[in-house]
């Protein structure tokens, strides 16, 4: 139990005292010229690597020729993106969707 | 009450960030952009730029972040708490039921639905963080051809390259910091 809290506190610490220092400098990092270039151009960084994530993601869904799981992936999308879904609500209906399929599968298995 | 709302917005993330990484990104945006009105989407965006810079969890950073903004550093500290207990207590109880556990089958079924759903969200903030970066607000502008060109470059850069040799994301962060220093100084 307090290697678990020691290991948590170690995960921790390094990223809080790291953005505290960041957070008393990022007012005046806003007001610098140069660093507001660099931050644009890392923001163009950020996107390219979140959405060079997605697509190996999504592959790998792809690549398991299941409709449930790709049509859970589109309807998702849809839903948050253009029907402001809430994004809790969207988890908790999947969440539905997988037990509900654990279950058919197990009960066909059964039989 | 501040306090609170920090602890229970991270406690949700900390929560649902299945699947972990990057998971917790649209959760974010959600809780402390579009529920409580403490980050604009210029400023999330910046941060989760900052994240991707330094090391440590994607939400613990924001959690510290945000903290700190809205309460100090009691605030950091209450809300990356909030972000943390979640997950131990799942694990925990995880590791003390695993051998009794029998409803492991469900638990998977559920995780496996989850996955495709976490792309998804994971998919719109990232075009989020890309319209931001490319239009510099948070909604497509009625005019499309309104874009940065610059911003352009080094995001088509940055994905090809990604795409291409796979490399380290930390190059590539650093590589757009320099490359857009280097362009917006030159145009």
């Amino acid at each position: 139990m307090a290697g678990a809290l020691l290991t948590v506190l170690g995960t921790v610490l390094p990223p809080l005292v790291i953005i505290s220092i960041v957070s008393l400098f990022y007012q005046a990092f806003r007001e610098s010229v140069v660093a507001n270039w660099a931050l644009s151009g890392m923001l163009c960084g950020v996107a390219a690597v979140v959405l060079d994530v997605v697509i190996n993601m999504a592959q790998g869904v792809i690549r398991q020729k299941r409709i449930l799981p790709l049509v859970i992936m589109v309807a998702s999308f849809v839903a948050l993106r253009y029907f402001s879904v809430n994004i809790l609500v969207v988890i908790l209906a999947c969440a539905l969707i997988g037990a509900a399929d654990t279950l058919r599968q197990e009960r066909r298995r059964a039989a | 009450m501040i306090l609170l709302k920090l602890f229970w917005s991270f406690f949700q993330i900390g929560l649902f960030s299945i699947g972990g990484g990057y998971a917790a990104m649209p959760l974010i945006q959600n809780q402390v952009v579009d529920i409580h009105p403490w980050l604009s989407m210029a400023q999330f965006a910046d941060i989760m730029a900052i994240a991707e810079m330094t090391p440590g969890p994607i939400a613990i950073n924001a959690a510290t972040f945000v903290g700190i903004r809205v309460a100090g550093l009691v605030g950091a500290i209450v809300a990356t708490l909030g972000c943390v207990t979640p997950s131990c207590a799942i694990v925990m109880a995880l590791a003390f039921a695993y051998h009794r556990f029998r409803g492991m089958g469900i638990v998977q079924g559920i995780l496996a639905a989850l996955r495709p759903a976490m792309i998804a969200m994971i998919a719109s903030a990232g075009l989020s963080l890309l319209i931001m970066a490319v239009y510099g607000q948070r909604a497509l502008p009625g005019d499309l051809l309104s874009f940065d060109g610059v911003a352009v470059a080094i995001f088509l850069a940055g994905f090809i390259a990604l795409r291409r040799w796979k490399p380290n994301p930390l190059y590539v962060m650093a590589g757009s910091g320099v490359l857009g220093v280097i362009l917006y100084a030159l145009l």
